[in-house]
């Protein structure tokens, strides 16, 4: 696991959880305003962008030929979630006298499943999903509460009392169940004969 | 290869990357949805394509960049300086800047307002400033920063981390400023930014903040010649580095004063207008 370890791309895991602990520093300072929940809604995007990276294999042509399986692979690599976990958790309990611990706990787990379910199903067709993975859930996180219309109808975060559409919880415990879903499907599939990485194709 | 054919190349490369793609797809229906009834909030529609076009942009721009450093050895023997490349690529920006244009014509051509009074108590320059700060600069500036970042930094995720970045920042100073309206302090760091507010709906009236839009649009003209530069100054040697780092420090000086000017200039108070009501101090 060490060896496994050692290749994944921390610098992107870590780099994308100082910048979601800063982004929701500024949330839990401001989280009697109006502000508060957007930034912390958009610090949970980035860690959910840092998770996304943990399943990077700059050496996947080699290491998805090893007699070690997907799911052993993975779940090596699922070590990397406790570096966003960490800087989520922190979040959760700094702001934790005014919004709801559970419904932030389970926002949370829901963005650190969604990214790596992405990465997970993208990790069949190529060895570093990151880049790709982290955009997609990016945008599955950001673009419907950039967008007014939507952003009324859904909500990714736990929303302030009063407010109509889909609770966050609701919300949460579909695309977590959907994530888990998608990571169990992927690393029951074999990855090993990606035509366009494995080198016994070319 | 001229540089007519290079940036014809990588124009035709970014406009098939997905993410600009769907940025511009997020655009159009964003604008047809939001200008299909009346406007109350003039600031909802221009938000969209500065995040998308922008946002967006500047994260496609950024990994097309990147993807130079990873065919260095191939670019590094062909004839071709790198810095033309580079401009090739700034270039290319013009891309995005003429979708954000045509969306401003037609946020003009479609958007239909409530009344003057929706877009506060400016000019009609200001109005008009307003409007080319919030969607056509910001499809210029954001693409432009992307290929600037992308020429310095190499890991890919940087790109979406500056984005979220500077929504977070867009989110503090618009939550300060609509809480603090007259500080001095807060309107220093809402116009410290590539994208800024400058009325807000309240339910019953737009309240218009202070600072000055033509200010501003020049401010953000000046960080596109800073990104451009910087982008430049990745590849320079010798007598063009010295002249790009003096073009720098020209260019720091204007944005100063541009932004000084956009804090300085406009209104001193906050006002508030109400329909069929002239501007108040709130």
């Amino acid at each position: 696991m060490g060896t496994l370890l050692r290749g994944a791309g921390w610098s992107a895991i870590a780099g994308l959880t100082a910048c979601a602990v800063a982004v929701g520093a500024c949330g839990v300072a401001l989280v009697h305003y109006a502000v508060g929940r957007p930034l912390l809604a958009t610090a949970f995007a980035l860690l959910a962008a840092a998770s996304a990276f943990a399943l990077d294999e700059p050496a996947s042509a080699v290491v998805d030929v090893t007699p070690s399986g997907p799911a052993a692979q993975t779940a090596a690599r699922a070590v990397g979630l406790t570096v966003p976990l960490c800087g989520g958790l922190a979040l959760v309990l700094a702001a934790a006298p005014t919004l709801p611990v559970a419904g932030m706990g389970l926002a949370l787990v829901g963005n650190l499943l969604l990214g790596f379910g992405i990465a997970s199903v993208a990790r069949l067709r190529t060895g570093e999903p990151g880049v790709w993975a982290s955009s997609a859930a990016v945008f599955v996180l950001i673009v419907p509460s950039m967008y007014g219309p939507l952003d009324r109808r859904i909500h990714m975060f736990p929303e302030a009392p009063g407010s109509n559409g889909l609770s966050s919880n609701t919300w949460w415990w579909l695309a977590g169940t959907a994530s888990l879903l998608a990571i169990t499907i992927a690393v029951r599939s074999d990855r090993a004969f990606r035509p366009s990485r494995s080198p016994v194709h070319r | 290869m001229t540089l007519v054919t290079l940036t014809r190349y990588e124009a035709r490369r970014y406009v098939r990357s997905p993410v600009l793609l769907v940025a511009l797809a997020l655009t159009a229906y964003a604008i047809y949805d939001l200008t299909r009834n009346v406007v109350s909030d003039a600031d909802e529609v221009p938000t969209y394509p500065a995040s998308f076009l922008g946002g967006f942009g500047m994260v496609a721009a950024c990994w097309l960049a990147q993807s130079m450093h990873r065919s260095e050895e191939a670019l590094g023997v062909a004839p071709t300086p790198a810095r033309i490349r580079t401009v090739a690529l700034c270039l290319t920006a013009l891309v995005p800047f003429a979708c954000g244009v045509l969306s401003l014509i037609a946020i003009l051509v479609f958007r239909d307002v409530a009344g003057d009074w929706t877009d506060g108590a400016f000019s009609t320059a200001d109005r008009t400033a307003v409007l080319v700060s919030q969607i056509a600069l910001p499809s210029l500036g954001g693409p432009l920063l992307g290929f600037a970042l992308g020429r310095w930094v190499r890991a890919a995720w940087v790109g979406p981390a500056l984005f979220l970045i500077i929504v977070a920042w867009i989110l503090v100073v618009e939550g300060l400023a609509s809480t603090y309206r007259d500080s001095l302090p807060v309107l220093l760091m809402r116009l410290f930014a590539p994208f800024a507010f400058f009325t807000t709906w309240n339910g019953d009236g737009v309240e218009t903040w202070r600072g000055s839009p033509m200010a501003f649009a020049g401010w953000q003209l000046c960080l596109c010649g800073l990104a451009v530069t910087v982008a430049l100054l990745r590849d320079a040697e010798g007598h063009a580095r010295r002249r790009l780092i003096a073009t720098l420090l020209v260019l720091s000086v204007l944005a100063v004063a541009t932004y000084t000017l956009a804090v300085t200039a406009g209104l001193h108070h906050p006002v508030i207008t109400y329909p069929g009501y002239p501007p108040q101090p709130i």
